[in-house]
């Protein structure tokens, strides 16, 4: 291969998922110029996916670190109905509710720490059984009823129109994602998640306490998780005791596509976003189109494979050249 | 003691004209091997004499060049013969690596032909049977319920052993009065001495009744307790085929190393600089793992090296220094420092001014889809850091200078680090821990997989950062390596610390003959 040729190609895969992003745009823009391009949808389009692009982000932090975190969406969905409950039925104001679910969701990293890093169970294994009795929680809290009312405030800080239209909630995402971006790359902590992922072993062997950063990441995860259920309940103005558990599969998707695209190879905060935005104006433009429901489902999980799919042919290339 | 009646009975394999080349390497030239019936035929050489190559051939994993015959009672066969095709001769093997299932049950591993080719129902009951009666009969207290992880690690090369036997039986259990063949590839190498005769007792109970055993092996005294002719390689070739018992221990020896034994020229000693006190090393009493009794004092700016047959304990010694396994006691003084060894952990030791070069580059030592300059960054980024911020500019610049200094090609930081050479790899796993100057750098088997230029290279990078008057530990059984790197070479036998050599000694045929036999003094110095 020649040098440009190969410098093309890596500008491929490097803006690839952004230049998709752009595409679908385009192309949903000539298709239906007038519902697409409305200023309400794209609003509305950038601001309520703050959840998703927070739990992916929280799933870029723990598959940094080499761990699967399947309880992250279950803890979304028990940070928004800890706040819920605390603040419509205990009438407990809205800032110590938030500080009880965040604490809460430090509490669920702690345990998934014990469960997985002492005690040695593998973590898909472990989350997924914490996910279930998270989800158990959650309904016997709950009564199994959704909840609304959840204090004004919180939802003056989420969703009303504040830049351009725009709510406050892209705001903290794409603060989220500088913040995330900046741990990563220029933390020495964030560089050391990467090496415990790649290999426990020879960062065990090079000195770096590899028991305390996969749990430091694990909670981390579970804190970023839990961030996205308070935006969550103020999106909604109240919680679901079931929904986030459908966010998790696109934020696997989101992580995983992210990480083909800009640093290609890892997991990444500007990948990630382009990705969940990627994803979500393709459904967003699909949906105009009047296509069902089902669609979400079938473009998240096609999504998720094609993603990993292609780093991995992407990776034996590199191998084989 | 060798069963006389064994010389008597005709060979059950024969093995003539077999060569083998790799690339440009001879790596078998016209071997010739004969294994009687009733005999234990033990195969000794050096490592990269072609043993496991002739193993392999045996096994139909390579094939000869053609020319190569093979008899089997007295028969000509075709090579490669199928694993298949050898099971139903009566042939069975086992490899170095035992080919147990640790996380299966003994009767599971033992009966691991009859279960795979089980027709439509395993007759678990009779299988047990079976186990049972074979487990007995080689006097092993075993419960075939027991799972081989749990056992004891000296069960292992017993039941692989056992299990070889059942093998063998079972393809002549229709042909009665046919003699099988067994061939053992070192299976007693991770063996302890005390544990080792039980093994060599049930070896023996099976050449007796008339089948043929291959054993291969480095260890002396068992080649002496147990079998009756051997037959020595070097560089590929047969260089000896004696009986054991004409045979003497040093002739055997010399037969291994090869050439005489002569004092090499003398080496330039370690150079002492004036922070020979602060970087003054001692290892006491070091236990834990294989180790029993280790301790040494190195003189300052010198290369070790500590070698031994497999199961000496002599790769283990560098782990246990390092807190990559946990000493079961022992104290390691680096200048006024008393480090004790029980609690070492990995990220202790780099504290304390040690650095490791593991064995297993690639799984151990480096992360190859990360870069060069990530690689080499691992161990310092806190010493990069303004403000909590990885100042990645000058980061990189270091990092870059470092893999010049140590010559790693192609000189861009940024690749990856499986896109370069082994060489080019362990160079930058140098870099890593050079940049740290450790007082004390462990390097296991340091030149493992690398080309013959890098290979010189990298004993002219280590040389040179000892003659700043830090310490290098070498643990390795390349005695060519130990022979061009080091000023002192110590010799473990069975946990402990035998000879130590220096000077004009180190040659590579007096490591190797060292090795190979505690017994010989050969003008080393005492512990």
């Amino acid at each position: 291969m020649t040098a440009p040729e190969q410098r093309i190609r890596s500008l491929i895969q490097k803006y690839g998922v952004f230049a998709a992003w752009a595409g679908t745009i385009v192309l949903f823009a000539l298709v239906e110029p007038h519902t697409f391009l409305d200023r309400q949808n794209i609003t509305s389009t950038l601001s309520s996916q703050a959840v998703l692009v927070l739990l992916t982000y929280s799933l870029v932090v723990t598959l940094t670190a080499g761990e699967y975190d399947v309880s992250a969406a279950a803890v979304l969905t028990l940070s928004s109905m800890v706040i819920a409950i605390l603040n419509t039925e205990d009438h407990l104001n809205i800032a110590l509710s938030v500080l009880v679910a965040l604490a809460i969701g430090v509490l669920v990293g702690l345990v998934n720490g014990v469960i997985i890093v002492a005690i040695g169970v593998d973590s898909i294994i472990a989350t997924l059984g914490m996910s279930s009795v998270i989800s158990g929680l959650v309904l016997w809290i709950s009564g199994g009823n959704t909840l609304s009312g959840i204090s004004g405030s919180l939802v003056t800080l989420v969703v009303v129109p504040h830049i351009f239209g725009l709510s406050l909630s892209f705001v903290y995402v794409v603060a989220a994602t500088l913040l995330l971006w900046y741990a990563l790359s220029y933390l020495p902590v964030g560089r050391r998640l990467l090496y415990v992922g790649r290999s426990r072993e020879v960062s065990r062997l090079t000195g770096l306490r590899v028991g305390r950063l996969r749990w430091g990441a694990l909670v981390a995860g579970s804190f970023i998780a839990a961030v996205s259920g308070v935006l969550y309940a103020g999106t909604t103005g109240g919680a679901d005791p079931t929904s986030g558990l459908a966010l998790l599969l696109p934020a696997f998707a989101g992580a995983f596509l992210g990480a083909t695209t800009i640093q290609p190879g890892r997991f990444n905060a500007w990948g990630s976003f382009a990705a969940v935005y990627f994803l979500v104006t393709g459904i967003d433009g699909l949906s105009l189109l009047g296509i069902q429901v089902f669609v979400q489902d079938l473009f998240y999980g096609a999504a998720l494979i094609v993603a990993v799919s292609v780093s991995l042919l992407a990776r034996r290339r590199a191998r084989a050249s | 003691m060798p069963a006389a009646l064994g010389h008597t009975l005709p060979p059950v394999f024969e093995l003539r004209n077999i060569s083998k080349r790799f690339g440009g390497e001879q790596a078998l030239n016209s071997v010739d091997i004969d294994v009687r019936g009733g005999e234990v035929h033990g195969l000794l050489g050096p490592n990269g004499s072609g043993k496991s190559t002739l193993i392999k051939i045996l096994s139909g994993y390579h094939a000869a060049e053609p020319g190569a015959e093979l008899m089997i009672h007295g028969q000509p066969q075709p090579l490669p013969l199928t694993s298949t095709a050898f099971r139903r001769l009566g042939f069975s093997f086992v490899h170095q690596d035992l080919g147990l299932i640790p996380s299966l049950s003994v009767l599971e591993n033992l009966c691991i032909d009859d279960i795979t080719s089980a027709g439509w129902r395993i007759h678990w009951r009779s299988l047990a049977r079976h186990a049972r009666t074979l487990l007995a009969e080689f006097g092993l207290d075993v419960d075939p319920k027991a799972t081989i992880s749990e056992l004891p690690p000296w069960h292992r090369p017993l039941i692989a052993v056992v299990r070889a036997i059942g093998t063998m039986r079972a393809a002549m259990a229709d042909a009665p009065g046919r003699r099988g063949a067994l061939i053992l590839d070192e299976p007693s190498a991770r063996m302890s001495e005390d544990t080792v005769g039980h093994l060599l007792d049930v070896i023996r109970s099976v050449a007796d009744p008339g089948h043929g055993v291959l054993l291969v092996s480095h260890d002396l005294d068992e080649i002496f307790s147990v079998t009756d002719r051997v037959t020595v390689l070097r560089d590929g070739k047969v260089v000896g085929a004696l009986a054991t018992a004409e045979t003497s221990r040093a002739q055997l020896v010399d037969l291994i190393v090869g050439g005489s034994r002569r004092p090499g020229p003398a080496r330039v000693g370690p150079v002492t600089g004036p922070s020979a006190a602060a970087t003054d090393i001692e290892i006491s009493g070091l236990r834990g793992a294989a180790v029993r009794d280790f301790s040494f004092r190195f003189r300052p700016g010198e290369i070790v090296g500590v070698t031994g047959l497999v199961g000496s304990g002599f790769d283990d010694v560098g782990a246990l220094l390092f807190g990559d396994r946990r000493a079961a006691a022992g104290i390691l003084r680096i200048g006024a420092r008393q480090e004790p060894l029980s609690r070492m952990t990995p990220e202790r030791a780099v504290g304390a001014g040690m650095a490791l070069v593991p064995p297993d580059r690639l799984s151990q030592g480096c992360i190859p889809e990360l870069t060069v300059a990530e690689n080499i960054a691992m161990p310092v980024l806190d010493s990069f850091t303004a403000a909590g911020t990885i100042r990645r500019r000058k980061m990189d610049r270091q990092v870059a200078g470092w893999a010049g200094q140590l010559g790693v090609t192609p000189a861009n930081p940024e690749l990856t680090l499986s896109s370069l050479s082994g060489g080019n790899q362990q160079k930058v796993l140098l870099a890593k821990w050079l940049q740290l100057h450790p007082r004390l750098l462990i390097a296991i088997e340091p030149t493992q997989g690398v080309d013959v230029g890098a290979r010189a290279e990298i004993f002219s990078l280590l040389k040179d950062y000892a003659t700043h008057g830090r310490a290098i530990l070498c643990c390795s059984t390349d005695t060519d390596q130990l022979a061009q790197l080091c000023d002192a070479v110590c010799v473990m036998h069975a946990g402990r610390l035998g000879q130590v050599l220096r000077g004009a000694n180190i040659t590579r045929e007096r490591i190797a003959a060292a090795v190979l036999d505690p017994s010989q003094p050969d003008g080393a110095e005492p512990p």
